[in-house]
């Protein structure tokens, strides 16, 4: 079946909707700035943004009341605080231990047993611009390693503990009640 | 061989085989599962906080771990992808190479012309500088939608979810509730006639002593 030439036009509008229509020229300044950001700097960014967005959020939602909403944004705050700061230490660290350990080259080598991943790994450290990226790439594996494992044995407690303080601060804990009725 | 060799070498085949963004995407989504099941029993195991006030926090949890990862894969990850497809089809560049390209897309055969074809047109220094430019355009889109994401339309939605099961919860409550509250007691004893002293004395409607 042929398409009439404004049928054949549509679909190509269509297919390029989100697309723009013509070249665009922007400052490079801004987005220069932009080009070495690692994961540790998005989560930075990612950290300071929602602790400036999230608890106006919670604070204003009306759809419930004020005791839930005051609980709601002590949740909210230990939790970007707590989160962001160990998703940054975690990913810190393993960046750091993935660049110790590939200092020396030869022993990281020596130390893998299967000949495949170990020659594949020869041709890497021959390349700087591939040894970087593996580097990358490496720490970035590392360092969620350390996330799933921080966040149930550093993260859960301290935030527990964290909720805990704040609602006795600011007088929502239910000990206080209890205290206060004695 | 010594197990923690074993996950040694896994995680170095890992990080050969895959680039940085797949690892990311993947192992992203992943710590953001985690992430809210662990504030999640962080929540639970607070002693401190009201039954009422835990329901909606739980909630409001899990629904913030469950719009983070969709909105990871429809929306961030889509944003990345679009910038990558406008670079790919020379339709970005920096303003310092304006007159270049449009000296290059003059041309009507280049003029829809994708990176590919316009790049070994123009000088290494230009294109190492163009490069370093898209390098950058695709972290700020991916920055941009995360933030975007994370900052409005996750609290949003997700206030609207624990809200919503809150008031559900609340409801439920009020009609479980049995409508005669106070339970009605029944005495069945007779009064003791023995339990009468001879010291007591009742007083007849007449106002007499007996």
């Amino acid at each position: 079946m042929r398409l009439s030439t404004a049928e054949q036009r549509y679909c190509q509008n269509s297919n390029n909707n989100m697309s723009f229509s013509g070249t665009r020229y922007l400052p490079k300044k801004y987005f220069d700035r932009l080009t070495h950001m690692s994961s540790f700097d998005q989560r930075l960014a990612i950290g300071a943004g929602t602790l400036l967005c999230q608890p106006p959020i919670d604070y204003f939602n009306p759809m419930t009341d004020e005791k839930t909403r005051k609980f709601s944004v002590i949740k909210t705050v230990v939790k970007i605080l707590v989160g962001t700061a160990t998703g940054l230490l975690i990913r810190k660290g393993g960046m750091i231990l993935a660049e110790r350990q590939l200092k020396d080259s030869e022993k990281f080598i020596s130390k893998i047993k299967d000949k495949k991943i170990a020659s594949k790994m020869k041709e890497i450290c021959a390349d700087d611009h591939k040894k970087k990226q593996f580097i990358s790439n490496y720490g970035t594996v590392l360092g969620l390693l350390g996330v799933f494992i921080g966040d149930f044995t550093f993260d859960m407690p301290v935030a527990k503990f964290g909720i805990q303080f704040a609602s006795d601060i600011f007088g929502l804990s239910e000990y206080e009640k209890k205290e206060g009725k004695k | 061989m010594n197990p923690f060799l074993k996950i040694k070498q896994s995680i170095v085949e890992l990080s050969q085989k895959h680039e940085i963004a797949e690892i990311q995407k993947w192992g992203g989504t992943m710590a953001m599962g985690f992430s809210a099941l662990a504030f999640t029993g962080s929540v639970l195991l607070n002693k401190g906080i009201p039954k009422e006030q835990k329901e909606f926090l739980v909630s409001q949890e899990l629904a913030d771990g469950a719009i983070n990862v969709t909105l990871f894969w429809v929306m961030t990850g889509q944003f990345k992808d679009w910038a990558e497809r406008e670079i790919k089809a020379g339709k970005i560049f920096p303003e310092t190479v304006k007159k270049e390209v449009e000296k290059i897309k003059s041309d009507p055969s280049l003029k829809d012309a994708p990176w590919e074809k316009i790049m070994p047109l123009l000088s290494k220094e230009k294109v190492d500088e163009i490069s370093k430019f898209h390098t950058g355009f695709k972290n700020a889109v991916s920055l941009g939608g995360s933030l975007l994401a994370a900052c409005i339309i996750t609290p949003i939605v997700r206030n609207i979810i624990a809200s919503t099961y809150q008031k559900g919860n609340n409801n439920n409550n009020v009609i479980d509730k049995p409508k005669i509250a106070q339970p009605v007691q029944i005495v069945t004893e007779k009064p003791q006639i023995s339990s009468v002293t001879k010291t007591q004395t009742f007083q007849s409607r007449a106002g007499m002593r007996i």
